[in-house]
């Protein structure tokens, strides 16, 4: 099933939605998950899951649990977990997370840290191995 | 104590067999208590206010619909320790249906049972809501929280914050009540009003519609971008723009029943 398939819109408790016809301006701080359907600019940070929707144009600095981008993103990305990039998204922005995903059409334009393992050191530990 | 409050509309002689039915079930549960109606000669404010103060009454029943329960509602979020409970009476009893209160002899029972809960309320200026304010036109700006501005885009839609409900009537829910009275949120609700939605209004073939843009707050200011605009609380109170509305939460204790809808 598609990550942006419908679902039942304030179908979870304290979720945030913005919708279509909606702009917001300013910080926004939520505890929810935040399915984006709109305008935003300025900042958005929520501990769930974000949920950038295609016709959705973001110019923010964005932090999350986890992040599914379908549309426009103008701005960092700083995300716990995994961070989705749809066939349609366009992000212009560095993005920080635990695992990147970018299916093909996407456009990334900035720089990718993926946060977590660190790879130099499993290496060394794969050498020794290999010695014994 | 119990202190029954009737609204003025039940002086009508169709109401006279459904009053007196609930009198004797009141009696037989041992729940019967001081009564007042409301007339004009003495106003809603000085009868409450007097229940508590003189006659030292805990719990204030309406009697009545949601215009009389919301205005009691108003003046109870002021004290502290006061119970309200309802007996719905009529139509346009939407706050007793989501308390899953039973209308008319039935209420009486569940006044009896005294299952209390505390609820938040929505303040709207210096007046307190229950279910839901509503803005006609999105020709508003929603300041939220301190910390970030709605602004819609389609001047057709409508706007409610909602503490209980989404809805302003009981022919409503099926709309969905998702706001969580006790959990110290509103809702700020932007949906659509299409004139497609009003023609099947007309014909009752209205089908459940959804909001566009849910925002959970504590607080929000609105104020108008254009001249000042009417906000209606509950249905009844009317308050114009600019306008603060904030949470008071755990601010109002209840008679509930069995199918409440929280």
């Amino acid at each position: 099933m598609s990550m942006f398939a419908k679902k039942d819109y304030g179908s979870e408790e304290g979720e945030t939605i913005i919708g279509p016809s909606v702009k917001v301006k300013g910080n926004f701080v939520g505890k929810g998950n935040v399915i984006i359907e709109g305008s935003v600019s300025g900042s958005l940070k929520t501990t769930q899951d974000i949920r950038i929707g295609k016709e959705s144009k973001v110019k923010a600095e964005i932090e999350a649990a986890n992040a599914f981008v379908a549309g426009e993103v103008k701005g960092n990305l700083k995300v716990n977990g995994k961070v989705e990039l749809s066939s349609s998204a366009k992000v212009s922005g560095d993005i920080e997370a635990r695992i990147l995903s970018i299916e093909t059409g996407a456009i990334f334009n900035g720089r990718s840290t993926m946060v977590g393992e660190n790879i130099g050191e499993s290496k060394k530990e794969e050498v020794k191995d290999s010695k014994k | 104590m119990y202190f029954y409050i009737y609204d003025s509309f039940l002086n009508n002689k169709k109401y006279e067999v459904v009053l007196t039915k609930i009198e004797a079930r009141l009696l037989d549960l041992g729940i019967s208590g001081r009564t007042e109606k409301i007339t004009i000669l003495k106003n809603l404010k000085e009868i409450v206010e007097e229940a508590i103060n003189k006659k030292g009454a805990k719990t204030i029943v309406a009697v009545g619909n949601n215009q009389l329960v919301s205005k009691i509602i108003s003046i109870l979020a002021k004290y502290n320790n006061i119970v309200l409970g309802i007996i719905p009476i009529g139509e346009g009893n939407h706050i007793a249906d989501i308390l899953g209160v039973p209308h008319e002899e039935e209420a009486c029972d569940v006044l009896s049972r005294r299952v209390i809960e505390k609820v938040d309320l929505g303040k709207i200026n210096q007046q307190y809501f229950f279910s839901c304010i509503e803005v006609p036109k999105a020709t508003v700006v929603m300041e939220c929280d301190g910390s970030y501005q709605v602004i819609p885009l389609d001047l057709n839609h409508k706007i409610r914050v909602c503490n209980i409900s989404r809805s302003l009537n009981s022919k409503d829910l099926s709309f969905g009540v998702r706001s969580n009275p006790q959990d110290g949120i509103l809702e700020a609700v932007v949906f659509p009003q299409s004139p497609w939605l009003n023609f099947l209004r007309i014909f009752k073939k209205e089908k459940e519609f959804k909001p566009e843009s849910v925002f959970p707050i504590k607080k929000v200011k609105i104020k108008s971008q254009q001249d000042s605009i009417p906000i209606v609380a509950d249905g009844d109170i009317v308050v114009k723009t600019p306008v603060m509305v904030e949470v008071a939460p755990q601010r109002l204790k209840v008679i509930v029943g069995r199918n409440r809808k929280f």
